[in-house]
């Protein structure tokens, strides 16, 4: 760890005991300077006292024998006191001026009348301050400094008497340069010895946050660490009683508490989990009862959806073939949802086909089921049911409900099939139901649905309604129903949670001459085959073969994206009358029409590449048509039959 | 759709049989993808083909650039009449060299 705690503490207090340092040595510094001034100036003062009661025996004596007498005095003092210079001197005039009357250096004795003062003449000197202070009597004595060769020096003057009884000025000086270089040994010294305990207060405080404050926190922060990251359930055992031992209690417990939380969770995420993973297969198991959502018939086309409300559904579908000439058709809801539901479904879906099976009589198969139902039925669960059997002998389809939705015919006519109703299933043995039979023609489609789609509540807590879904149905002209009505409810319902299963089967009656291809190339030998087989004039046969090419393989480079699987091509061909050829394909939305050339005289076949094969198509067809609805491209190409 | 070749004093003879359409067109690449070195005339000879689209038209039109390519010339002979119809539709009887049966 580079920031390290107690490097973050000790370092700051460091840099603030190093000023410390500093303005505690200065002040010692100037408080020693000051003491020792002190002292000298009161030793000088002695000196001075003690030099003019040593002459005042003179005063009376001649001139030459009082100055004999302080030349040896002062030089004596000099030696014995450290002293620099003395001297004694006597204003005159106008008092701005003294003259030297005797003068005394540590090394020797001076003539007075050769000293040469800066201001002034031979043998006089200039009076400062503290030398008038004196002589004006204001002061007894006075001191002063100076600077003489970069020494300080500091001086002592005062009035003594002299020869002839006459008042003098008594001037001593000393040297101070060793006090400066005293106070300044005694700073470094100080300095030196506050810098050292600083040092050793500053190490003292940095093992101290090291054991008691660091290392405690580090133990504390990498058991953190190996928890959050590593999820290592490391303990921790700090001896401590302070802040950081509360801190380590409560990381112990919050360790355990997560670790058991964590364990019961995932004890418990486990166990829903097995559950959904059994539902969820159990959705499976049903829905792998129910037939292909698109299975492969030859006379009808059928489409169909089941989208169960929670992982597991209530309604049923199937179709099946019975016989060469039967298609049973079946949609039912058992009341309720779930797993309950379902079971009953898987009962009923299998029962009601082998009723199918034995005899394809839509009310007679209700009668039995709901027999069959009603008979061992202690919780009284019911379902409602539609029958349809479909012939294609005679292309009648026969009909019978068990209080089901209508289902509806829809195609060239509009139909809701509300005329066969009877009781729902398993409330009430021996129910009758009754049959009702219509004719089917070529692309009639019948669409069955249960009420998960007229039921479906929006977030308003509003139905879809039948009168939404009729109206939908309505306008329909061909294409894909099933995804068309289910976007219509998404649009309706948006995010809100699906309420009830949701089940559509189209079935739709295919035109005798139709073929289902899967959009490759190769598949045009069908529709090849198709045509040359047909009854159409021989002449038309090779033309129309090719219009159909360049359309089919049209269709085969463009209507699809080549990682779809699902993609079908319908062509059909209807010779009655005018020859017509319907491709009709669930493609990308591309309408041939637009930009056919009309400039084939300036077509360049060693420079251009496309459009060729839809202008040769266009030419040979009489009329085209195009449209666009319920997600499939729907191309005619129609040549009129020459009258013969 | 099958394709005999010969090539003989600098005439380079294609001989197409049957239906030259999408799903064959791409047999006729190795055969028009590299013109034979000394290539003066290139033939196709459709007295057999029964049937072309537009697939067969661009291979016709890719070895029409390629012979140009090499200096040769190009033609199309022995043309029935349903394969006729299509090159005339197309345009193709006034872009090149085109003998009918």
């Amino acid at each position: 760890m580079k920031d390290s705690l107690a490097r973050k503490i000790t370092v700051p207090f460091f840099l603030i005991f190093m000023m410390l340092t500093f303005v505690l040595a200065g002040v010692g510094y100037l408080h020693v300077r000051h003491s020792v001034l002190d002292q000298v100036q009161t030793d000088m003062h002695s000196n001075v006292v003690d030099l003019e009661t040593r002459l005042t025996d003179y005063t009376e004596a001649s001139r030459g024998a009082f100055i004999d007498e302080f030349h040896k005095h002062a030089l004596e003092m000099c030696d014995s006191y450290n002293l620099d210079y003395i001297a004694i001197s006597v204003p005159f005039g106008n008092l701005k001026e003294a003259k030297y009357l005797a003068v005394v250096e540590n090394d020797g004795i001076l003539d007075p009348e050769k000293i040469k003062d800066t201001g002034s003449t031979l043998g006089t000197y200039l009076l400062e301050g503290a030398e008038y202070n004196v002589w004006s009597e204001s002061k007894e004595f006075d001191f002063f400094t100076w600077n003489v060769d970069d020494s300080n020096e500091i001086g002592i003057v005062t009035k003594i008497k002299g020869p002839d009884n006459k008042d003098y000025l008594l001037t001593v000086d000393k040297s101070v340069h060793y006090i400066n270089t005293l106070s300044r040994n005694y700073f470094t010294g100080m300095a030196a010895v506050i810098l050292l305990l600083f040092v050793l207060m500053t190490i003292v405080l940095y093992i101290v946050i090291k054991v008691r404050v660091s290392t405690p926190a580090r133990s504390i922060s990498t058991a953190m660490e190996q928890f959050a990251v590593n999820g290592e359930h490391t303990t921790i055992l700090l001896p401590q009683n302070d802040e950081f031992g509360v801190i380590n209690q409560a990381f112990n417990k919050m360790v355990t508490d997560i670790d058991n939380y964590v364990n019961s969770i995932s004890k418990l995420s486990h166990e829903r989990e097995r559950q959904l993973a059994e539902i969820e297969i159990a959705g499976k198991i049903q829905k792998g009862f129910l037939p292909p959502e698109h299975p492969d018939f030859k006379e009808l086309e059928i489409n169909s959806t089941m989208i169960p409300a929670k992982y597991i559904g209530g309604d049923i579908y199937d179709f099946k073939k019975i016989d060469d000439t039967h298609y049973y058709l079946m949609i039912a809801d058992v009341a309720g949802k779930g797993l309950s539901a379902s079971l009953y479904m898987a009962v009923m879906l299998t029962n009601m086909r082998q009723f199918a099976l034995n005899n394809p009589n839509p009310s007679l198969i209700l009668r039995q089921a709901n027999n069959y139902l009603a008979a061992k039925n202690p919780e009284s669960v019911f379902l409602s049911a539609f029958v349809a059997v479909y012939n294609t002998s005679d292309n009648t389809l026969t009909y019978s409900s068990a209080g089901h939705n209508p289902p509806y015919i829809l195609g060239k006519r509009f139909q809701k099939l509300d005329n066969a109703n009877g009781t729902v299933l398993g409330l009430f043995e021996n129910e009758e139901y009754t049959n009702v039979a219509i004719r089917l023609e070529p692309d009639d489609m019948l669409f069955l649905y249960t009420d998960g789609i007229t039921e479906a509540l929006n977030r308003r807590k509003e139905f879809y309604t039948e009168e939404r879904l009729e109206s939908l149905l309505r306008d329909y002209h061909g294409g894909d129903l099933i995804s068309t009505i289910l976007k219509s409810l998404k649009s309706f319902v948006l995010n809100t949670e699906q309420s009830d299963d949701i089940t559509m089967v189209a079935v739709r009656v295919r035109n005798e001459n139709e073929l289902v291809l899967k959009g490759t190339i190769e598949e045009f030998e069908q529709i090849k085959h198709s045509l040359l087989q047909s009854d159409i004039p021989e002449d038309d046969k090779l033309p129309l073969c090719l219009a159909a090419e360049e359309i089919y393989s049209n269709i085969c480079a463009y209507g699809y994206d080549p990682e779809e699987k699902s993609r079908k091509v319908h062509f059909t061909l209807q010779t009655k009358g005018d020859i017509v050829m319907t491709f009709r394909d669930n493609g990308t939305p591309y309408n041939p029409l637009e930009d056919i050339r009309d400039d084939i005289e300036n077509y360049d076949p060693e420079n251009e590449e496309g459009g060729l094969g839809k202008y040769i198509a266009f030419n040979i067809a009489d009329d085209v048509k195009y449209n666009y609805t319920n997600n499939e491209n729907t191309l005619e190409i129609t040549k009129r039959r020459k009258e013969s | 759709m099958t394709i005999n070749k010969t090539f003989e004093n600098g005439i380079l003879t294609l001989s197409f049989e049957g239906w030259f359409n999408t799903e064959t067109a791409p047999e006729a690449d190795p055969f028009i993808g590299n013109l034979d070195e000394g290539t003066e005339h290139l033939i196709f000879d459709f007295e057999k083909l029964e049937y072309i689209s537009s697939a067969g038209l661009r291979k016709v039109a890719a070895a029409a650039k390629n012979a140009r390519g090499i200096g040769a010339d190009f033609k199309i002979i022995n043309v029935g009449l349903a394969v006729m119809s299509v090159l005339k539709m197309t345009g193709f009887t006034n872009k090149f060299t085109i003998d009918a049966k």
